[in-house]
Formats: structure tokens, C-alpha cells, sequence
């Protein structure tokens, strides 16, 4: 489990590295997909409520309109009836007869009554044709056939039947012929008696194939009194059909069902009764529904679509309230595809909204996100050219945003750079000394003026550049022919600093010329190195110079060894008498002697200065051959034996038996161990010790000191004194010319202040390296470091002077 | 009696060398140049030649050449007392078949002297 959370970890880490491009694409499928889930989660299911509720109410005011309608024409049929009759009211005709059975007994009434139903079926009788024929009849065909005007309209007559009873039942006039004389024991005439009005349902008559309603309506004299009743039968159907004919299904409700059902369950519209499946269907299940006088608005039955068992169906009913004592219910039911079409249809239209307003916002999003990208990348094209050096570029991003900030600060920065880098350039290009800067790849960085003129170049600066040194740069040791850059490589693999002295540079034009190179490293803040500078100077001149001084020195020294020779060998001569001269007094060979010894030391100044000379140059001749350094020690300590043993010096010599043979120079070597063991016996007291140590030695940390030496032995010899030692303050200066430190100018006032500068000449220009430890009244020991290796062979016409 | 033959400009040095010498029992002659040693050579072959380098007229290099050329002198021991310590002259000279090259300077007359005597002994006893 840890393993899976941290390759999650891992992931959602990755999400940091991404680029800015990457991520927007990720945040705007972020928005896309949540925008998506809340519209499926929420908004369809909101938008299909809504559009039900929608549907609901609009099939219901549909509904009520449509009962509405219905009620208000029959309403006006009714009105229309019960307007006409009333008039009929006062017509003599009813008084008459009513005031005619008023005289009459109950059973007579009853006799007239049963007497008329009987013959009632006669038109040839008085009594019936009186009735059909009488001015009230009359009336009443022109108040409600209206002359034709229904039947020619419609077909048919509007008011199938109208009659008038008196107000004990008996017919008195009629538009059509009625069934019965005796209205009284009539449904109607007793409910109209009662209620002045009375309306039925309407029923479907077969025989005339029409919907009737029957509306029956009491007739009242002025005083309010009963006189009689009115019954009409009113077509509806041509209502119906306008209700059906106004309400045609349409686009939205193109699967409506109208069905019209009384409250006893009477079907009413379509005509189709008993076999009707709605009727049944409403009755079996919905039944007791129907009873309840609300209007059932938000009420929704889904259930088989009756005309097509395959769909299904949403029902919608409204009952319509009591008019007068009539109570209709209206039953629309309409496929529930409709709805759903709707609800797509919705959807639809919310997803291709969404999806256009989507893809917009990606594609602005996009474009966006591309200019942002387009002006970051002109930034990093920009970083990329300074980099490579180029520090004319300039960021182009003219807009006022963001990133036109970032663009001028950086525009400023680089200004800035690019002055400072200016200024850096110059003073390297001016400096007179060939800088050549290169990197870790070694590949150049920069090369001044004074480089591209020394090397002899002709190509332009540009092509020098990012080319590697190795190509451009070829050094050459005066004897021994091209050398490798091994100083060069040093300081880019962990030595700061490098030099290389005698040596040639070959220019492009195949001259030589002599130069001294010094490789630094540079650092970064952190120390890791970032490349080397090269600093090649030309020592043409300096060469010149230093064999012209070397000449002068030489040839000086010749002039002043004439005379020197000659006070010497004189001063000899006097001393010790020699031909003709007498042999001086005592007091007179003291005074000869010092002539003499000062004669001898500006012969061996001379010697040295002619040494320093040659060596400070670099031209002396070196000549190894294999020789025991032991034995050269031996030897020089022989040569001081007289002065040793003069002091009492007790000397010790230590040599390790593993020290090989090594190819030196066997002068040269004379003149280091002289300086060193002439200082050791010269400045320490009589009785002390000097001791000398000769060591073989493997890798160890003072092998550094040996400067471009690969190798990994060496031999080191030491020479302890219990001398004066050198004082702290003066110890940094032992190795400057003409030097020599304050303690010792006391006790012996001889000495050159050549010896340790000469020492340490030779010891650099043999790749050896020379060192001390010293304490003030103690003594001091110096060490010499040779490589195996030993000398190089040199040739020259000069050799260095061996002074006594 | 061993003759020594000093080739040398400088009087002061010759003279100095002819007084050590001639305290040692020897016969000595001086000549200023290499013309004048040429000369002297006529006279008597010397047992000993100490030849300063650097001279006026013919100088110690040309009479060195001359000397060597000659049958009767090629084989009489030089020692070249000079003041050139340059490695290419002692190399030159060395060629030349000298037999000692000494820096003048750099030696005491008692030195110069022992050297010679050595020579001097030397040819002797290889004569008898």
C-alpha cells in the first residue's frame, strides 16, 4: 500500500513538472468533465422535472380551457332555453289550462292525464293534434328550430325536442312529438318542480346519433307561483366537435386522447361505449377518482398506453365543477414521449450549448494560453541566445500585461549585463597579455585581441569561438619538441592554478615563439569549477632583455676576473714571499690576508651573480647522469671537513637503502648540497649536530609539491641543524635575492644572500621543490624533493659555476 | 731544468706567474701574444704552455690551431689559464687537445703551480 501511495505521490507530484501548456490543457478538461457530471447529475434531472411540471400544467389548462369551453357553450344553450320559456310564462295558453285542471278533482286530473298518455300515440285525435298545432306550439318551433336555421347550419336541429307542461305534468306544447302526454311522473318534471331547474347528463341517442342533453326548467307567473315546466333536448355534439375541432392535436400534443365522461361514468366523447377500453380502464382502476370534485393538477398516472400497449402513457384528468347539477370529467391522455421528446429536445439544447460555449471557451482558453506560451518561449529563445553569448537580443513582447513586464525588467537586466559585460570585455581585450577563456568542454569561451594577434590568427573572432583550445593552442618545450597540455587539463580537473615557464607557442604561421602560460580555474560561488582562463605571455622581449643582461653580467665577470686574479695572486705572492720579495712582518700578512679573503669573495659574488643570471633566464646547460645522492653528499662533506672539524660538528648521515640511482646533474646537485650544508655548517655553534636524511618515498601528499610530476615517488633528503635558525618574521623572505636574515649577519658577516635564491632557481627549474622548518635558536631543516624522474636534459653553452 | 712557456697579455699576471714558477725552479718565458709564442716556439719546445685565451694579435684559440697544426709542437701539454668560463669555451679548447682548463680566478698560484709540476712530472717519467 505505501508502495502504490507513493507511485500516486510520484504522479500527482509529476502533475508539478508539467508545463504551463500541459497544465491549462489539464485544468480545461478539469472544467469540461466536472461541468459535464453536475450537468448529468443536476441539471437533466432539474430540466425533466421542470419540463414535466411544464407539461402538467400546461396539458391541465388545457383541460380546464377545454371543459371551460364546453361548460360556457352549454351554459348559453341552457341560458338560451330557460330565457325563451321564461317569456312563455304568461301565455295565456298555460293559464287557461292550468285554471281548466284547478276545477278539476285529483282523480279527474289523473283520468285527463291517463287519457291522454293512452291516445297520446294518435295525431288524429283533437286532443293531440290541438297541442301539435296550438299558437304556443308555434311559438315554440320559431323560438328553437328557428325557422330551419340549426338544421340547414348544422344538419340537424339544435333543440331536438322543447315542450311545455302546465304545472300538473300535462304536455301543451310541443316542438316535436313527445313521447308521453304526462310529464309528472317524469324524472325531469319533478326534479324542475323542485329545483326550477333540473339539467341531465348528457347521453348519446342512438336513434338520432347525436349527444343531448336534457335541461328542464320551471315555469313561474309574475308572482313567483308554479305554472308549468319547460323540457328541452339540446344537441351538444356540434359543442364537442368545436372543443375536439379547436384542440387538435399539435406539435407538442400530437398524441392527446380526448375522452369526456359524466360523472356516472358516462362516456360521452368518443362515441364508442361499452367496447371502449378507456371507459373500462377508467372504471376499473380509476374509478373512485372521479368522485372527488378537485381537480387533480399535478397528478400524474403513467401506465400502458391503451391505444398502443407498447409506449407508455401519462393520464391527465380534470373534473369539471357542478354546473347546475351536471359534473363532467375530462380525460387527456398523451404519450410519454412527448415529454421525453421535449426533455431532449431541452437536452439537446443545453448540450449543444454547452458544448459550443465549451469548445469556445477552450479555443479562447487555447489561444490564450498559446500567446502566453508563443511570449514565454520568446523569453527562453532570448535566455538561450545570451547564454550562447549573443548579448544584443532583446526579448520582443510589446503588450502591457504580465509577461510585458517581465519582458522590460528583463530588457533592463540585460542592459545592465551587457554594460557591465561591455566594460568587463574591454578591459580583457586591452589587457596585453593573450587571455583565452575556456569551459569545462574545453571548448573557448573568449580570446582577447592580444591572443588572436600573438597566435597569428586571421580568421574572424566568431569561427575561434566554441572551438576546442586543443585545436588552436600548441605548446613546444625548446628541447624536446610539442608537449601536451597537461597544465591546462590540471586546472579544469581540480588544480586552481597552473604555469608553464620555457616553453613555445606555435602561431598559426608556424613561428615559434617563447611564452610563459598560466592556467587559473574559475569557480563558481559554490567552488565547482566552470572552466580556466588562459593567460599566454609573449617573453620574446623579456628573453632578449634577460640575454642581454646575461651577456653583460658575463662579460663583466670576465673584466673583473683579470684584476681579481691579479690582487689575489699578488696579495698570495706578498704573503708568502715569493722571488725577490722579503717575507712580511707578522702584522703585514695579517693586513694580506684580509686582501686576500675579500679578493675571494668578490670572486665567488661574481660566480653567483653570474649563476643568478643564467638561471633566471633558464639557460644553463643540465647534464644527468645516473649518480647515488649519497655519495655526492659524502663527497661535499668532504670538501668541508677542514671547517667541520674546526667547529667539532658532529655529523650524521641516515640513507635509506631503497634510494635508486637517479639521473642527475651532477654539478648541479654539488651546488645545491654546497648551499645548503655550507649555510648548516656555517651557522651552527661549535658542537652541534647536522643530520642528513635521505628517504625513498611512495605516494605521499608531498609528492604535490612537485609541480606537472605524474609520478608517485620521489626522494627526499633533509638536512637538520642545531643551528640559529631563521627568526618567524624573516622566514618568508629566505628564498628572495640577496637576502640574508638579521641572526646570522652577526655571526658570520661572509655570505652573499645568493645561495637559498640560487638553491630554490635551480630546484623550479628541475622540477624539484625545496622547503624548510626552522625555529629561532634551535635550528632549522631543509628538505629537498626530487622526483624518480630526476633532471631533464638540457644544452646550452652555459654551465653554472661552481663557487667555492 | 723544465721550460714553461706563459702565453699572456696581461704583463702584471705573467710576471706574478713567472716569479712563482722561476721560486720553483723552472725556466720560464713570456710572450705577450700568440705571434710572440710562435716565435719562442722556434727557439726551444717548452715543457709547459700556459695560455691565456683572450689576446690582442693572435689570440689563444688561433694559436692553439697553429700549434696543433705543427708536428713538432702538437704534442707539448697546454694549460689554459683564463678568464672565459663559458662551457662552450672549456668545450672548444678541450678539442683542441688541452690539456687543463683552469679559470684563473678561481685558482691560488700554489694551485696553478702543483698542476704544472704534475704535468711536468708526468712527461717526465713517461720520457724515461
Amino acid at each position: 500500500m505505501i508502495y502504490v501511495n507513493a507511485q500516486v505521490l510520484k504522479k500527482v507530484y509529476s502533475i508539478f513538472n508539467m508545463t504551463i501548456k500541459q497544465k491549462s490543457i489539464l485544468a480545461a478538461i478539469f472544467v469540461l468533465v466536472v461541468s459535464i457530471l453536475s450537468i448529468v447529475r443536476f441539471i437533466v434531472p432539474l430540466q425533466r422535472t421542470l419540463m414535466e411540471e411544464l407539461v402538467v400544467n400546461t396539458t391541465n389548462s388545457f383541460v380546464q380551457k377545454q371543459l371551460d369551453f364546453l361548460v360556457s357553450m352549454i351554459n348559453s344553450r341552457i341560458e338560451y332555453v330557460v330565457a325563451h320559456t321564461y317569456m312563455l310564462a304568461d301565455d295565456p295558453l298555460i293559464a287557461k289550462s292550468n285554471e281548466e285542471f284547478d276545477k278539476m278533482s285529483q282523480v279527474d286530473i289523473q283520468e285527463k292525464l291517463d287519457y291522454g298518455d293512452s291516445i297520446w300515440e294518435n295525431p288524429e285525435e283533437s286532443m293531440v293534434s290541438d297541442v301539435l298545432n296550438n299558437p304556443l306550439s308555434e311559438t315554440l318551433k320559431m323560438h328553437f328550430n328557428a325557422m330551419g336555421f340549426y338544421k340547414q347550419k348544422y344538419g340537424h336541429e339544435i333543440f331536438t325536442e322543447v315542450f311545455i307542461t302546465n304545472k300538473y305534468g300535462a304536455t301543451l306544447a310541443t316542438t316535436n312529438k313527445t313521447s308521453d302526454y304526462n310529464q309528472a311522473d317524469e324524472e325531469w318534471w319533478i326534479n324542475a318542480k323542485q329545483k326550477d331547474i333540473y339539467i341531465e347528463n348528457i347521453v348519446y341517442d342512438e336513434s338520432s346519433k347525436t349527444y343531448s342533453i336534457v335541461v328542464g326548467s320551471s315555469l313561474k307567473d309574475t308572482n313567483g307561483n308554479f305554472v308549468g315546466a319547460v323540457k328541452a333536448v339540446l344537441t351538444v355534439e356540434d359543442i364537442i366537435d368545436l372543443a375536439v375541432m379547436y384542440n387538435k392535436p399539435t406539435d407538442t400534443y400530437q398524441n392527446i386522447d380526448l375522452l369526456l365522461l359524466t360523472k356516472n361514468l358516462q362516456i360521452i366523447y368518443p362515441q364508442e361505449k361499452s367496447s371502449d377500453p378507456y371507459i373500462q380502464y377508467f372504471v376499473t382502476k380509476y374509478g373512485s377518482t372521479f368522485e372527488k370534485d378537485t381537480i387533480l393538477k399535478n397528478e400524474l398516472i403513467k401506465d400502458t398506453c391503451l391505444n398502443d400497449p407498447e409506449k407508455n402513457c401519462i393520464f391527465n384528468y380534470a373534473t369539471m365543477a357542478e354546473v347546475n347539477n351536471l359534473k363532467w370529467i375530462l380525460v387527456i391522455s398523451r404519450y410519454e414521449d412527448v415529454t421525453n421528446i421535449a426533455i431532449n429536445k431541452a437536452k439537446n439544447i443545453s448540450f449543444v450549448t454547452f458544448s459550443i460555449l465549451s469548445l469556445g471557451t477552450i479555443i479562447l482558453f487555447s489561444f490564450l494560453m498559446l500567446s502566453i506560451t508563443k511570449q514565454l518561449f520568446k523569453i527562453t529563445d532570448t535566455i538561450n541566445k545570451v547564454s550562447s553569448g549573443d548579448f544584443t537580443a532583446k526579448v520582443e513582447i510589446s503588450t502591457k500585461d504580465e509577461l510585458g513586464m517581465v519582458a522590460t525588467k528583463f530588457n533592463n537586466m540585460l542592459d545592465i549585463i551587457t554594460k557591465s559585460k561591455i566594460f568587463e570585455e574591454t578591459i580583457l581585450q586591452h589587457i596585453e597579455y593573450a587571455i583565452i577563456i575556456i569551459n569545462m568542454d574545453r571548448k573557448i569561451l573568449f580570446i582577447n585581441n592580444a591572443a588572436i594577434k600573438l597566435l597569428q590568427f586571421s580568421q574572424d573572432t566568431n569561427e575561434i569561438l566554441n572551438t576546442n583550445y586543443d585545436d588552436l593552442i600548441e605548446f613546444y618545450k625548446e628541447s624536446d619538441g610539442k608537449i601536451n597540455n597537461t597544465f591546462i587539463e590540471n586546472t579544469l580537473s581540480g588544480k586552481s592554478k597552473m604555469e608553464a615557464v620555457n616553453i613555445e607557442l606555435l602561431t598559426k604561421k608556424n613561428k615559434k615563439v617563447p611564452v610563459e602560460c598560466t592556467a587559473s580555474t574559475i569557480r563558481d560561488k559554490q567552488n565547482n569549477p566552470l572552466g580556466s582562463v588562459i593567460i599566454i605571455r609573449d617573453i620574446t622581449e623579456y628573453r632578449r632583455i634577460g640575454r642581454a643582461k646575461s651577456e653583460f653580467v658575463s662579460i663583466a665577470s670576465h673584466q673583473l676576473r683579470t684584476p681579481l686574479a691579479s690582487i689575489r695572486w699578488y696579495a698570495e705572492a706578498l704573503s708568502k714571499g715569493m722571488g725577490k720579495i722579503d717575507k712580511p712582518t707578522k702584522s703585514q700578512k695579517e693586513y694580506l690576508q684580509v686582501i686576500y679573503d675579500s679578493t675571494l669573495r668578490i670572486i665567488n659574488l661574481v660566480n653567483s651573480l653570474l649563476n643568478v643570471s643564467r638561471l633566471e633566464v633558464g639557460t644553463f646547460k643540465i647534464s644527468p647522469e645516473e649518480i647515488l645522492l649519497h655519495k655526492v653528499m659524502s663527497e661535499m662533506i668532504q670538501s668541508l671537513a677542514p671547517k667541520i672539524k674546526e667547529k667539532k660538528l658532529k655529523i650524521i648521515t641516515e640513507c635509506d637503502p631503497k634510494v635508486p640511482p637517479v639521473m642527475l646533474d651532477k654539478d648541479i646537485m654539488g651546488i645545491i648540497f654546497q648551499n645548503i650544508l655550507t649555510n648548516a655548517v656555517k651557522y651552527t655553534l661549535k658542537g652541534g649536530t647536522i643530520t642528513i636524511k635521505g628517504q625513498y618515498i611512495v605516494g605521499d601528499v608531498l609528492l604535490k609539491k612537485l609541480v606537472n610530476y605524474k609520478g608517485n615517488t620521489g626522494i627526499l633528503i633533509s638536512i637538520t641543524d642545531t643551528g640559529l635558525g631563521i627568526p618567524e618574521g624573516q622566514q618568508k623572505d629566505i628564498f628572495t635575492k640577496l637576502f640574508r636574515a638579521d641572526n646570522i649577519k652577526k655571526v658570520a658577516e661572509s655570505g652573499t644572500g645568493l645561495g637559498l635564491y640560487t638553491t630554490k632557481l635551480i630546484m623550479d627549474n628541475i622540477g624539484g621543490a625545496v622547503w624548510f622548518d626552522s625555529e629561532e635558536n634551535k635550528g632549522s631543516t631543509f628538505y629537498l624533493l626530487l622526483p624518480e624522474t630526476g633532471m631533464e636534459k638540457k644544452d646550452s653553452s652555459k654551465k653554472l659555476e661552481f663557487s667555492e | 731544468m723544465a721550460y714553461i712557456l706563459i702565453v699572456e697579455d696581461k704583463i702584471f699576471l705573467s710576471n706574478i706567474m713567472r716569479v712563482r714558477l722561476e721560486d720553483e725552479g723552472y725556466r720560464v718565458k713570456l710572450a705577450s701574444d700568440g705571434k710572440e709564442a710562435l716565435k719562442l716556439l722556434e727557439e726551444g719546445i717548452p715543457d709547459v704552455v700556459l695560455l691565456d685565451l683572450i689576446m690582442p694579435n693572435m689570440n689563444g684559440f688561433d694559436f692553439l690551431a697553429q700549434m696543433k697544426e705543427n708536428v713538432l709542437y702538437k704534442d707539448i701539454p697546454v694549460i689554459v689559464t683564463t678568464n672565459l668560463n663559458q662551457n662552450e669555451d672549456m668545450i672548444r679548447v678541450k678539442a683542441m687537445g688541452v690539456t687543463e682548463y683552469i679559470v684563473k680566478s678561481d685558482i691560488t698560484m700554489d694551485e696553478l703551480e702543483d698542476k704544472v709540476t704534475k704535468i711536468v712530472k708526468k712527461n717526465t717519467n713517461s720520457h724515461n
